[in-house]
């Protein structure tokens, strides 16, 4: 997977952040770096802060990628070291950590998931959701 | 943010043992990776402390006893979720032939209703008409389908353990 040129990278982050105004909305599709002005390769755009209770885990960029997950749960676990053999730049939250705030931004940010009842939430670009552990498919959308 | 309640290491394999035993007495088996087993009794005991009861680690729990009745382990999809993956959700709970290394699993597809498609925990299924007069009403456990015929449901599933707020009116 290859990451979206910078021009697309900020349209996508203006526009997740239009639908979902919130500082949620930048780990929910719309993470990326916006070009600097020095560089010369784009409108200045200021970027949300990332919240508190987000955790960032440094890697390799394959898009923007959320982990939903609860401390009590192994397969989250799983997740995250999956994420870390495949060297993945990704952000994680543990709703089981948030009060009702913080749970509902995440909500919002999950909400292309559907219905969903269990964990791990895993959102790709904010369009793709894997729900549970698949290994496969989460090789497949990332490796 | 809120903290995570502590569990401590004595607290771990007291849990396990009773589950283990409890599903062993039941015709039930608790996963044979030990690790991640641990992992999942953890979580149980962390979800107990913090809601008052065993919510599966790995569900969206709402924090509420009445919304999240279907979802205290065991669950009400384990059995089925055994009979067709060879393991519950969380997979604290395998088959025989998981556990005999005949058949493989990992994470499976949620077989919980969305919230609006579930049934009331809460109020006593209507139970269908019973074609005859009964001396006494019919309780059905919603974990493993224990039927049995008395007044009030059984405190405790005799066969999965469930606890009596699990039971529902069937006749």
């Amino acid at each position: 997977m290859t990451a979206a040129p910078p021009g697309a990278r900020v349209s996508r982050l203006i526009l997740c952040l239009l639908v979902l105004g919130a500082g949620l909305a930048l780990l929910a599709g719309c993470t990326g770096t916006a070009p600097s002005p020095e560089q010369g390769s784009g409108p200045a755009v200021t970027t949300p802060a990332v919240p508190s209770w987000v955790v960032h885990v440094p890697g390799n960029d394959r898009g923007s990628v959320l982990l939903v997950g609860r401390t009590t749960c192994p397969w989250c676990l799983k997740t995250k070291e999956l994420l870390g053999n495949l060297t993945v730049d990704y952000y994680w939250v543990d709703l089981d950590t948030l009060d009702n705030a913080e749970t509902a931004e995440v909500m919002k940010a999950i909400r292309v998931c559907g219905e969903v009842s269990g964990v791990p939430i895993l959102v790709i670009d904010g369009e793709q959701c894997i729900v549970g552990f698949q290994e496969a498919r989460i090789r497949e959308a990332l490796g | 943010m809120t903290g995570v309640p502590e569990v401590t290491e004595t607290e771990i394999p007291a849990l396990h043992d009773r589950l283990d035993r409890e599903a062993e007495e039941g015709g039930y088996h608790l996963n044979p990776d030990e690790e991640f087993v641990r992992g999942l009794v953890r979580g149980l005991l962390v979800n107990t402390k913090r809601y008052g009861y065993m919510s599966c680690p790995c569900r969206l729990a709402a924090g509420r006893k009445e919304e999240d009745l279907d979802i205290i382990c065991p669950c009400d999809y384990r059995d089925p979720d055994l009979e067709e993956y060879g393991a519950c959700y969380c997979a604290l709970y395998v088959s025989d032939d998981v556990l005999a290394g005949k058949k493989k699993t990992g994470s499976i597809p949620e077989r919980r209703p969305p919230p609006g498609a579930r049934v009331s925990a809460v109020t006593p299924a209507a139970g269908a008409a019973a074609p005859f007069a009964l001396t006494y009403p019919v309780w059905r456990c919603r974990v493993c389908g224990y039927l049995c015929a008395r007044d009030e449901p059984p405190g405790v599933c005799p066969v999965c353990k469930a606890k009596k707020d699990r039971f529902e009116r069937f006749l």
